[in-house]
């Protein structure tokens, strides 16, 4: 025993021996001040997004949508147009797990060369949260598009961005929709029991309680759940007219398909997070398309030349993912894209102030973000970096030609806010 | 000479085991001097897996009982301290004293159902319990927060003193390394732990020789949950956010790992495990051509490990090489000895 | 209701069924948890939907026969390279459960990479075509080749292991596996074929999961594995009768819980209901008290 009191103790002298010379370990405060450009004059991102593991699929689209925006400004000339001032973007694998996010978050905040602007990702919020605290404390700009944690841009501190719409919001838009609009007083629903899909469960079930209508089924299930057909059975005990989705799209497809096998014939319902084209091609070829309710966030106008500049090389890039969708661009890839044009817009509007553009001047810069042109409409970041967007109703229909497409009903008469009474 | 003699005596009475461990330990307490943030980091995480592998080690090589639902001990050692902080507010050290009450209990009720099976059914039980612990996380929303996660859980507090900076972190977890390390060994040299590997090389001699199996199992499973606990804690205060996806069997299966690589029963082997699995998959993710493709590579290894410490052809090369080192050394010592 | 909740589960349960056969079979002979046996699962699904998209073009058959060919020289491979070394130095059947684990991290890791995450559907039998019983309640003739095939399978399965010389081989390996080798019987061999069924079964049941329904993505045998662990422990290990048993035992419950309860509650009963099997009679519902020998 004596023996190890002894070393303990020379081990315990060391320590306090080295933590008197503690300095220069730690980030310096400073870092948000620096010049983020680099000896070239080229601009650093991180992208961390889940490129394997079960969500690798909106990794690849994003990533697509934030190359698309990359060839479009490299066709510029870059960002000075004389083929100098580069934007560098390097990927980061967190495979959709929380502590990998961590890891390179610090990885991120720590690396000096590259010196990075800012990190763009993760794609779950779970994922983002973990990292917030790394990159809140040493003052990096954390653009986490889709995080629609509630938590995530109070708990950021002033660093963190996101292009998604907090449930909040959001889910109380949809209950607007379908009981106000829709005009439907039996609901069920389904929603995945992450913390994505528990929020919206959450503001949902609230939302059309304050409406005077009670969902006659509330069933979470589990990630990785294939067999719906029970949760599904005991729904169709209680006779809804709609039922509600808030799922990932890949599970979307299971639940229609398992519910027309038992025989619960009523109207459905998907979130804006499953209402992609690959959803309408997967329903499409098993005929259960028609029908199918979903809320789409933002505008698409596909005469607008942003988005057809946008739609131009994403065809030319990637002709395959464009065919497969039924010559519809990919949800993700235009958030991936509009993330990206907005942080490119940041970098030339702080390259034209006398500071230059630094991580601190890029973050004011972003956060006043005001009717940026996007492919998606216009984008507003309103009080405390919360994104403004207008959700509209839209359903699959079928065309002249026989063949199944997303519209959106941009011209209805019904104000979701009001009918919520967030005006 | 004479200081030549002293170290010998030393090495001998410490045992090399123990010396490597404390070398090995001072050259990790002096890392933080020289890297930046980021690995230092990853040592932070070695150094609390250290413990978990520790923890598990105690379990799988003294009590010959593997586990696979390690993972849940370790997050109820990380929930109890991250809910003290989310409903009441209290820092580590107050929650402390919880933390090992609580993971005490979580083993103690994994124990009570072992004590009635033998040892191939114990992979399912620990399987199951650590699921059922999962599920209890992720649904008591009231406690746990749920699926949302605790987030902002603060740094460690010790006695009014936060160790706001990483390397006074990663020193502390060292130094808990340490207490671990030391208050493992000691139990292993008990009468405790000589019983316990008693029952693990054959647990009916034992029982004839009047060594209680029941108590003993229930002991050293409570003992082991407690360092998980542990580990768990200062995960959550290191981290900062916790959710139930962290808990899961993959958890368990890494652990399990960092054991075998570094051997049952070897405590100075567990913290070089800790140290080479969770170093290397930051390693590879620096290897550009192996971006999509760094996890095979971790399989790949860890078959690698298993063929080359515990397989024939293996042992063949390793027998090979350690006689060529032998020759090498003995051809040097010669030398010497001529001049 | 009632009926169309018993139908899903025993549809679920057949599955279960399929896979937990697979891992009695291997952890009667070495008491080893084969954990590769999920991936298995998951590349033998995988496989079939991408010959048949480009080899064996629309013919379901063909493409079956070759998914199993291939199933069971992976299983075959996979004692070859990643258990066979470990096994014969004789070291305990930890090593060989970690080495698992590194095939099973390996397999899905390529499976993914080759695949995506997206969903895409998959071949099945007899689409669209469904029997209607008298209460309304719709069953699927994918649903009932499902269960005759199983229990075909069983039937089979049974008779191999009681009849044929192999079968008996794999029988005394499980009795006494050091008995065996110093009677002369090709024990690697013998241990090889045992994991190349294992993993035809689970190819069998991947692919019959996948046509239940309809649909693959990468997350298909996620889930699977645990439960049909689970199955057999439940049932007894190293007992066929007993791991199909307790599939269907597992499924139905499950089933059930999840109809008139919720999924959450389903999860937790399954794991439950295991332990306290455990905890009354602990060798399973059809196993039989075991003495060890001193």
């Amino acid at each position: 025993m004596k023996k190890f009191l002894t070393v303990l103790l020379a081990v315990l002298m060391v320590l306090s021996a080295s933590g008197c010379s503690r300095n220069q370990n730690n980030v310096e405060v400073a870092n948000k001040d620096k010049p983020a450009a680099d000896k070239d004059g080229n601009y650093h991102v991180a992208l961390c997004l889940p490129f394997t593991g079960t969500s690798q699929s909106y990794a690849k689209y994003i990533e697509m949508g934030v190359n698309i925006a990359l060839k479009q400004l490299e066709r510029k000339g870059w960002l000075n147009g004389d083929g100098t001032g580069k934007i560098i973007v390097t990927p980061f694998d967190d495979t959709d797990v929380a502590t990998e996010g961590a890891a390179i978050a610090e990885k991120v905040v720590s690396s000096t060369d590259p010196f990075y602007l800012l990190e763009i990702g993760s794609f779950r919020s779970d994922v983002s949260l973990a990292a917030v605290k790394t990159y809140r404390d040493a003052e990096v700009p954390q653009y986490a598009l889709t995080s629609s944690h509630k938590d995530f841009l109070p708990s950021s501190g002033d660093w963190g961005f996101s292009l998604s719409m907090t449930q909040d919001i959001a889910a109380s838009r949809v209950a607007a929709y379908d009981i106000k609009y829709l005009g439907f007083k039996k609901i069920a629903l389904i929603y995945s029991n992450d913390s994505w899909g528990n929020e919206t469960k959450t503001y949902y079930t609230a939302q059309a309680e304050k409406f005077g209508v009670k969902l006659l089924a509330s069933e979470g299930y589990e990630s990785g759940t294939q067999d719906f057909k029970s949760i599904l059975t005991g729904i169709k005990q209680t006779e809804p007219e709609l039922v509600m989705c808030f799922c990932a799209e890949t599970d979307i497809v299971l639940i229609r398909e398992q519910a027309e096998q038992i025989g619960l014939n009523c109207a459905w319902q998907v979130s804006s997070k499953s209402r992609t084209p690959n959803v309408l091609t997967n329903l499409t070829e098993k005929g259960l398309a028609e029908g199918l309710y979903g809320i789409y966030a933002q505008s698409k106008n596909l005469k607008d030349p942003v988005y057809m500049a946008y739609e131009e090389i994403y065809k030319e890039l990637y002709p395959q993912v464009y065919a497969d969708a039924k010559n519809t661009t990919q949800k993700y890839a235009d958030q991936g894209y509009n993330c990206m044009a907005t942080v490119i817009w940041a970098i030339q509007e702080t390259m034209k102030t006398s500071t230059g553009t630094t991580r601190q001047s890029f973050r004011d810069k972003l956060a006043t973000l005001n009717n940026f042109h996007s492919v998606q409409g216009n984008l507003t970041f309103a009080e405390g970096r919360k994104i403004l967007q207008i959700q509209y109703l839209s359903q699959i229909v079928k065309k002249e030609d026989g063949s199944f497409a997303w519209i959106n009903y941009e011209d209805i008469p019904f104000d979701a806010d009001k009918e919520c009474g967030f005006k | 000479m004479k200081n030549e003699n002293k170290f010998t005596e030393i090495v001998k009475r410490l045992g090399v085991r123990h010396l490597i461990f404390f070398v090995t330990m001072i050259v990790l307490a002096i890392v933080p001097l020289f890297v930046n943030s980021y690995v230092l980091k990853i040592f932070q995480s070695a150094a609390i897996n250290m413990i978990f592998g520790m923890s598990l080690n105690l379990l799988m090589g003294i009590g010959g009982t593997v586990s696979f639902g390690h993972a849940a001990f370790y997050g109820v050692g990380a929930y109890t301290t991250a809910c003290m902080w989310y409903h009441f507010g209290w820092n580590f050290t107050s929650a402390f004293p919880l933390v090992i009450l609580f993971s005490a209990i979580a083993g103690l009720l994994l124990a009570i159902p072992m004590s009635r099976v033998t040892g191939r059914y114990v992979t399912i039980i620990t399987l199951s319990y650590a699921e059922i612990l999962n599920l209890i996380m992720r649904n008591w929303t009231k406690v746990t927060n749920g699926v949302m996660g605790i987030l902002n859980i603060p740094n460690i507090k010790l006695f009014g003193f936060e160790l706001a900076y990483k390397d006074e972190q990663y020193w502390f977890i060292l130094v808990l390394v340490v207490v671990s390390y030391v208050m493992i060994n000691w139990l292993v040299n008990s009468k405790l732990g000589r019983n316990l590997q008693a029952m693990r090389d054959d647990s009916i001699a034992a029982e004839a020789m009047g060594i209680p199996l029941f108590s003993h199992k229930v002991i050293i499973f409570t003992i082991s949950a407690i360092f998980a606990g542990i580990a768990g804690a200062l995960y959550a205060h290191i981290y900062g956010y916790i959710d139930y996806t962290v808990f899961t069997s993959n958890l368990s299966f890494n652990c399990i790992s960092v054991v075998v690589v570094g051997g049952l029963g070897n405590f100075v082997g567990t913290i070089f495990g800790a140290l080479f699995l969770t170093i290397l998959p930051e390693m590879l993710r620096n290897v550009e051509f192996l971006f999509n493709y760094r996890m095979i590579v971790y399989g790949v290894i860890l078959v690698l490990v298993m063929w080359w410490n515990h397989s024939i052809p293996g042992a063949k090369i390793k027998a090979k090489l350690r006689s060529i080192f032998n020759k090498l050394i003995h051809r040097n010592v010669e030398s010497v000895e001529e001049v | 209701m009632f009926i169309q909740l018993l139908m899903n589960g025993i549809a679920l349960g057949s599955v279960y069924a399929l896979t937990a056969i697979g891992y009695s079979l291997i952890y009667s002979i070495l008491q080893l948890i084969n954990m590769s046996n999920a991936a298995v699962f998951l590349t033998s699904s995988v496989v079939f939907y991408l010959l048949y998209n480009s080899v064996s073009k629309g013919m379901i058959f063909v493409t079956f026969i070759l998914t199993l060919a291939f199933a069971g020289c992976l299983g075959y491979i996979i004692e070859l390279v990643a258990i066979r070394p470990i096994r014969e130095k004789g070291d305990g059947n930890t090593y060989a459960l970690i080495s698992s684990i590194g095939v099973k991290t390996i397999l899905e890791k390529v499976c993914q990479g080759a695949f995506g995450s997206e969903i895409h559907p998959f071949p099945t039998l007899l689409a669209g075509k469904n029997i209607v019983l008298w209460d309304g309640t719709k069953i699927e003739w994918i649903q009932i080749i499902i269960i005759v095939a199983s229990l075909l399978i069983l039937t089979v399965m049974t008779w191999y292991t009681q009849n044929t010389r192999t079968g008996r081989g794999l029988r005394s390996l499980s009795q006494n596996l050091n008995a065996c080798h110093l009677m002369g019987m090709p024990v690697n061999r013998l241990i090889g074929i045992s994991f190349a069924v294992g993993s035809m079964l689970a190819a069998v049941s991947g692919v019959a999961y996948c046509m239940y329904l309809k649909s693959i993505s990468i997350s298909v045998g996620a889930a699977i594995g645990n439960k049909a662990f689970a199955a057999t422990v439940l049932g007894g290990i190293g007992i066929l009768k007993g791991s199909v048993v307790g599939g269907f035992i597992l499924a139905i419950i499950e089933c059930f819980v999840s109809g008139y309860g919720n999924s959450t509650a389903s999860q937790f009963i399954s794991f439950g209901i295991l332990i306290v099997m455990l905890f009354i009679k602990p060798t399973g519902l059809f196993g039989k008290k075991e003495q060890r020998k001193v």
